[in-house]
């Protein structure tokens, strides 16, 4: 079996160790002799996204986050709407999520468009959300509690869509109904950084999984010893969440 | 007559922390600026001479000490908040540990570092004739924002000195190099022209051009994004450095290299290591040369400079050798690694990670170093995490490819250091803290020092 994974832009969205989600799928597939490659999707990509499993887009400052925009809306976002539609396994964080949606609207009152396959709308605000978050959630029949970090001053609102999860401790989408994130098809928008993947291995395994179903049809993920991984998340939530 | 009340009380709780055995960097300041808000302004203006002051990501605190030394070394009695307390309190601070009781400053000049994201409040009361910047990297995003943000305050602050000041930039980092197109002051840049091997970093940090928006090309790169660029767009390229640095020789004992200067050469030599401590050194002669010193008393401090606890000391536990260096952003903690593995030792590491205010909430950027490399091409034999995010780290090292078995994880300094300890035989000692943590480190080392 081999995964492929997609690493969109990683020039312009490499804010804040997202990197690290890299690093963990790759070695979660090594471990268990999965044969794995990253290919580096930039401005200069040819291809329609057949050639990928699984797509992975960072957060960027405004100025690189307007410049995929452009890219997005003048050349990739055609075949890649296409390719989701179709069942591609996308993690979108922070700046990468806004930019799947509608929308982004700053404080100044500027438009800045999205690809627009989730049903979802960002606005800037002057309040800063940064800080440690726990999360809830039901993934592919998977309930578990995720942790991280968040920073972002956009406050994205969901239309009839799916969250990710429901926060419990931090911000998550706004501040304000307490969705973290938004699923849709095969696709995870996240406000979580920390990196979310090494600390949350369910979720990592759950992107890998979906990715290699998609590809070869029945796929069972051997398991590994998360028990390091699992300590990480369970010290912090039981530091962040007080009773 | 007593001048200044707020000075009273501030070295009454200066007096306490030491009672209380507390370092007191802040506090103190912290509580006179509550009873008189304009007290550094007041007391600042006491001062006739030079005031130079230190910003940026890396280097500020061994650029400041350099400075400080050169000062004091020309004769000048210098206020330097040296326990790097850069925010506005540790100015504070540093000003009324200076002070006698009766609120006067004996003092004719002031080297500050200042946290960059308090630029625009301390230059408004400093008003210093020299500023110095060293370079921008992604340093405790949470508390600053984005990179971008920064260097716009640091500008923005910079557009208030006035024009008669100087500002020394970095020629070889973009985003400090770009503020001298904007300024209206005297501007200064410092650069390496060699051909020194680089360090092999996974932050580099994309620089586009402030011209045309352009992607920048490089001929060479330092480390991180300083090195030689160029746009191929519009031609914009690298400031050619008033003062430069050439023929740079590094080992385990220190630095050699030539400083030129308008039609001069300097040789310099220091017992500061790595590639990164050519910068600071190139930065605090530079700014020497600015304010009017003889060039001997320059050579003189710096080579018998020797560094400040936490950055690249050399201690022992259990008479076992050991260094400690300071690691706070990804940057830093790569040029350490790099350093570590160019000593051909085999190594124990200690890494401790806190995510106090100081230190940034967030950890993330453990995952922006590149220690996939490190690992591959040096031997390390033990590591112990410790710090607040003493199993973050431990999660990070496990996705390098680090062999689990051989990390102990620990919360508590104290601990690790006793189990590094007694885990080593022959190896080298590495003990990388994080801002916070160093301060419990050097706890640790000064309670054992007490028992002697």
């Amino acid at each position: 079996m081999k995964l492929v994974i997609g690493h969109m832009y990683p020039d312009l969205l490499n804010l804040y160790g997202d990197i690290g989600n890299i690093v963990a799928l790759k070695k979660r597939c090594e471990w268990r002799k999965i044969e794995v490659e990253v290919k580096q999707i930039s401005l200069d990509y040819k291809e329609n996204f057949t050639d990928i499993d699984l797509l992975f887009l960072g957060g960027g400052s405004d100025r690189e986050q307007k410049i995929v925009s452009d890219d997005l809306k003048n050349k990739k976002g055609k075949n890649l709407k296409t390719a989701i539609k179709d069942g591609l396994t996308v993690l979108a964080i922070c700046g990468g999520y806004q930019l799947l949606g509608e929308y982004y609207q700053t404080l100044a009152g500027s438009k800045l468009e999205g690809l627009g396959v989730l049903k979802a709308w960002t606005i800037g605000s002057n309040r800063r959300m940064i800080g440690n978050i726990v999360i809830e959630t039901n993934v592919a029949g998977k309930n578990f509690k995720m942790v991280g970090f968040e920073n972002h001053s956009g406050k994205t609102f969901l239309v009839k869509m799916e969250p990710l999860g429901k926060v419990i401790i931090g911000n998550g989408n706004n501040g304000e109904d307490k969705t973290e994130g938004c699923i849709y098809k095969n696709v995870y928008g996240t406000y979580l950084h920390g990196p979310v993947l090494p600390k949350n291995p369910e979720f990592a395994d759950i992107l890998i999984e979906t990715a290699l179903k998609r590809k070869y049809g029945k796929v069972e993920l051997t398991p590994l010893d998360d028990s390091l991984e699992q300590q990480t998340k369970q010290s912090l939530i039981k530091r962040f969440v007080k009773k | 007559m007593v001048k200044f009340l707020s000075v009273n009380i501030g070295k009454l709780v200066n007096l306490s922390c030491k009672i209380a055995g507390k370092g007191g960097t802040s506090l103190p300041g912290k509580i006179a600026l509550s009873a008189d808000p304009n007290l550094i302004k007041k007391l600042i203006s006491l001062i006739k001479g030079n005031k130079v002051m230190i910003t940026g990501t890396n280097g500020k605190t061994t650029t400041s000490g350099l400075i400080a030394s050169i000062l004091s070394a020309n004769g000048k009695k210098v206020v330097y908040n040296k326990e790097g307390a850069n925010m506005k309190t540790g100015l504070a601070t540093a000003l009324i540990k200076s002070s006698n009781f009766f609120g006067n400053l004996q003092k004719d000049a002031v080297v500050f570092e200042v946290d960059e994201a308090t630029m625009l409040i301390i230059i408004e009361e400093v008003q210093p004739n020299i500023v110095v910047i060293t370079n921008f990297f992604r340093d405790q995003l949470d508390r600053f924002g984005e990179l971008d943000m920064t260097v716009e305050k640091v500008k923005k602050a910079l557009l208030t000195l006035p024009q008669d000041s100087i500002v020394l930039l970095n020629a070889d980092e973009p985003f400090t190099a770009s503020i001298g197109d904007e300024i209206k002051s005297k501007v200064f840049y410092y650069g390496i022209e060699d051909n020194i091997e680089g360090i092999n970093s996974f932050s580099f940090e994309q620089k586009y051009c402030p011209v045309c928006g352009h992607r920048y090309e490089y001929k060479r790169v330092y480390y991180g994004q300083l090195g030689d660029y160029y746009c191929p767009n519009c031609g914009k390229k690298r400031p050619n450095p008033h003062f430069k640095a050439t023929n740079i020789f590094l080992n385990e004992e220190g630095i050699n290299f030539d400083l030129h200067y308008k039609d001069k050469v300097f040789t310099i030599k220091s017992k500061l290591i790595g590639l990164y401590n050519v910068y600071n050194l190139l930065t605090a002669i530079s700014t020497g040369i600015l304010l009017n010193i003889e060039f001997n008393t320059i050579s003189k401090t710096v080579e018998n400079y020797l560094p400040i606890e936490g950055r690249l000391q050399k201690t022992k536990i259990k008479n076992k050798k050991a260094i400690i260096n300071l690691i706070k952003n990804p940057i830093g903690f790569e040029s350490t690694l790099n350093m570590l593995s160019q000593f051909n030792k085999p190594l124990n590491l200690l890494i401790s990670i806190n995510d106090n205010y100081a230190d940034g909430r967030d950890v993330s950027w453990l995952w922006d170093v590149n220690l996939e490399s490190f690992l591959s091409k040096t031997k390390v034999n033990y590591i112990v995490t410790s710090g607040l995010r003493a199993e973050d780290m431990a999660v990070r090292l496990k996705y390098a490819g680090f062999d689990i078995k051989k990390i102990k994880i620990t919360n508590s300094a104290e601990k690790a250091i006793d189990m590094i300890a007694e885990l080593t035989k022959e190896e080298l000692i590495a003990i990388l803290p994080n801002y916070t943590s160093l301060y419990d480190i050097n706890k640790y080392f000064k309670i054992q020092e007490a028992k002697k």
